[in-house]
């Protein structure tokens, strides 16, 4: 049987260098969704922000909201990366009740924006330079509310409420590439910066 | 006194704009048809008879009122249960969607609506609309109006049935890899799958989103254009719609013709597995052709032997995707919640009573060609058997202006005979598949009876996508050349049901 040693907090410290990537789900203030015309209000009355295409009602067909696709630009063009003259949507297949159509239209192989960068200013005003991998189109999937068990998720739950208000808002998904070169360097914050560039 | 089933939709509504008839009387006739002779056919899964009479009411009115009515208005249409009809059940012939009633029209629908077309009912088609001979249909198969022991076609059995059996003179069907050509072949009748893209999808339930294309079902060329006219053009609500005119399908038919014509006949369209009776009478109608002044060129299309492969690879893939939303949760059938299942056990339990064996067939399968590290094997190799045929095509309409072949390689087997033997339904569309996969159009017309089983035989013509017209021109010419010959219509010779 093979023995496994834990590597202390402090010497995993002192021998690796940490690194990690972000993904990050950007999620836009579009007045309709992302493939159909219902709004996106928040706080609205459960399922009253529902049409045929975001409950994934059959028959049903995506048309995709040309502000979605030029806030998706700005960002790509705010990130410093290249903008796809032609990309697609693809197809991402998993079961779960609160996902209408039992799979995300996201974007795989080709995402509208790729290979760019963001400059941080850090507090002591070192520029440290985080790349990105991409950043992609999707939507967002309905609310579930598990009622009952220990957990509050699904499993364990007596019964679960759906609510498919959400499901189609515009997604940006932004991928960085690993983030390392931090080193030795003791923890800083970057300098805050305003959260509203995407519309 | 006329009877009103066997007059032609262009007659119908001629006479209903001329005052010489009302919608509702030719709704009735219908109606009574249905009464007196489904209960045989089983072409309908459901007779909207309040909604069918109020429609004819309402286009009565509108004539009465002095308005212009269009050029089906009135005109009774059997509607393939794959469209969503608000506040009237669509089932596409599944068990999982049971009691399902939609709350929206397809776009389809709404335009017959709009068009004052008066919806009979839902008709009858295989499961989730794979299959061959409507047996695939949980809810019982069809019956062929010229042998009732023998298959309708499919998917669209239903369809080319009700319109076959006077129940109605025209039909919406759709066709992913044949299902609108071969039940027109073997019930006689007229069938069109239009161009990719020509026909909204918004409303049509999906089973393979990038093959599947509606359109029209009816007995004459002409009935058949002016159903594709109402139905075809851009709709915003289908980003795979074509934003461009629809051609002049109408003016097509009423001009048919063939002089002058390149026609082009296709080599790999022959050989093992065609009956004799079909290749004798489509060696008659190359004759035809001639006769008419076509000139007819022998062409070779090598990938198309590969067509059937690779379409049993992106079908079932695709609908292993479409098919997923069938979960229990939102609508249709939900097995086994008592509660004490989770949600995926219901959702198991539920896909496991509604979907028929067909259709996990081809759900499995899809699952498995798009699982990780198969995608590029399976799918991707499919997609570039799709771009060969594509460019067999391409080649062929530079030195062709249609392509004609028979539209399946055998008249109607018997029901039972097949059902047992995936490969076997599979090779009655062997001749149709290449046209889903190119997404180009086509039509299957009657071209005679097959000597040897008195059944009827089709004859398919191929245009390239975005040349529609060019089916009805020499769909129209043919039509009358046999009309002419025969001396009446085909049907006619139908036994009585």
């Amino acid at each position: 049987m093979t023995v496994i040693d834990l590597v202390s907090y402090e010497d995993a410290l002192a021998t690796y260098d940490p690194v990690m990537g972000l993904e990050v789900h950007v999620e836009l203030g579009t007045k309709t969704k992302m493939f159909c015309a219902c709004a996106t209000a928040l706080g609205a009355a459960p399922n009253s922000q529902t049409c045929p295409v975001c409950l994934g009602l059959p028959g049903a067909l995506p048309v995709v909201n040309a502000v979605g696709v030029e806030s998706a630009v700005r960002i790509g063009l705010a990130l410093n990366c290249e903008i796809a003259t032609w990309c697609r949507f693809a197809r991402k297949n998993y079961f779960y009740p609160d996902m209408p159509k039992n799979f995300q239209t996201s974007q795989y192989d080709e995402p509208i924006a790729f290979n760019g960068y963001l400059d941080v200013q850090l507090e002591d005003g070192e520029i440290f330079r985080v790349e990105i991998e991409r950043a992609h189109m999707e939507e967002d999937t309905g609310k579930s509310t598990h009622v009952g068990g220990a957990t509050g998720r699904i499993h364990g739950a007596s019964y679960s409420l759906l609510d498919y208000n959400r499901a189609g808002i515009p997604l940006i998904e932004i991928v960085t590439k690993p983030i390392t070169g931090a080193g030795a360097a003791p923890p800083r914050s970057p300098v805050p910066t305003s959260r509203n560039c995407a519309n | 006194m006329t009877d009103l089933t066997r007059l032609t939709a262009a007659e119908t509504a001629a006479r209903i704009a001329a005052g010489e008839l009302t919608a509702v009387e030719v709704a009735e006739a219908h109606l009574a048809r249905i009464e007196a002779v489904d209960e045989k056919v089983h072409a309908f899964l459901h007779v909207d008879r309040e909604g069918a009479l109020a429609q004819a009411r309402a286009v009565d009115a509108r004539r009465e009122a002095g308005e212009e009515l269009g050029p089906l208005a009135g005109v009774p249409l059997a509607l393939k249960d794959i469209f969503t009809t608000e506040g009237v059940p669509t089932t596409v012939g599944s068990k999982i969607l049971e009691g399902w009633i939609p709350p929206y029209d397809a776009t389809v629908t709404r335009r017959l609506k709009d068009a004052g077309v008066v919806i009979l009912g839902k008709t009858n088609m295989d499961e989730f609309a794979m299959g061959s001979s409507t047996e695939n249909s949980a809810y019982g198969p069809t019956g062929n109006p010229w042998d009732l022991t023998r298959i309708p076609g499919g998917s669209g059995g239903g369809s080319s049935a009700a319109i076959a059996s006077y129940q109605a003179p025209l039909a919406i069907g759709t066709d992913t890899g044949g299902s609108i050509r071969q039940p027109a072949a073997v019930t006689g009748t007229v069938g069109v799958k239009p161009t990719y893209g020509g026909v909204s999808r918004y409303g049509m339930v999906a089973f393979s989103s990038s093959l599947d294309q509606g359109g029209p079902c009816a007995r004459t060329v002409l009935d058949a254009a002016l159903l594709h006219e109402v139905i075809a053009g851009h709709d915003p609500l289908d980003s795979t719609s074509i934003d461009a005119p629809v051609p002049d399908v109408v003016e097509a038919a009423r001009n048919g013709t063939v002089a002058g014509l390149r026609v082009g006949v296709i080599s790999e369209f022959r050989g093992e597995g065609y009956q004799a009776g079909v290749m004798q009478r489509f060696d008659e109608t190359v004759e035809l052709l001639r006769e008419l002044g076509a000139e007819v060129v022998e062409l070779s299309c090598p990938s198309f032997t590969k067509a059937l492969a690779a379409y049993y690879l992106i079908a079932p893939s695709e609908c292993s995707s479409n098919l997923a939303r069938f979960d229990a949760m939102r609508y249709g059938l939900r097995t086994g919640d008592d509660g004490t299942r989770s949600a995926e056990e219901v959702t198991s339990l539920t896909r496991e009573a509604g979907f028929g064996d067909e259709v996990k067939r081809r759900i499995m399968l899809g699952t498995y060609a798009l699982s990780s590290g198969y995608y590029d094997a399976y799918y991707g190799s499919a997609q570039k058997v799709r771009t060969l045929i594509t460019q067999d095509f391409a080649r062929a309409f530079e030195q062709v202006d249609v392509v004609i072949s028979p539209t399946t390689p055998t008249t109607a087997f018997p029901i039972g005979e097949r059902a047992d033997d995936p490969m076997a339904m599979y090779l009655a569309d062997l001749c149709t598949i290449p046209s889903n996969l190119a997404g180009n159009a086509a039509m299957s017309l009657p071209c005679g009876l097959a000597p040897e089983d008195g059944l009827p035989v089709g004859l398919q013509i191929i245009a390239p996508a975005m040349a529609d017209d060019r089916l009805y021109r020499v769909g129209a010419a043919v039509e009358a050349a046999f009309l002419a010959r025969w001396g009446h219509p085909i049907l006619e010779e139908a036994p009585a049901l």
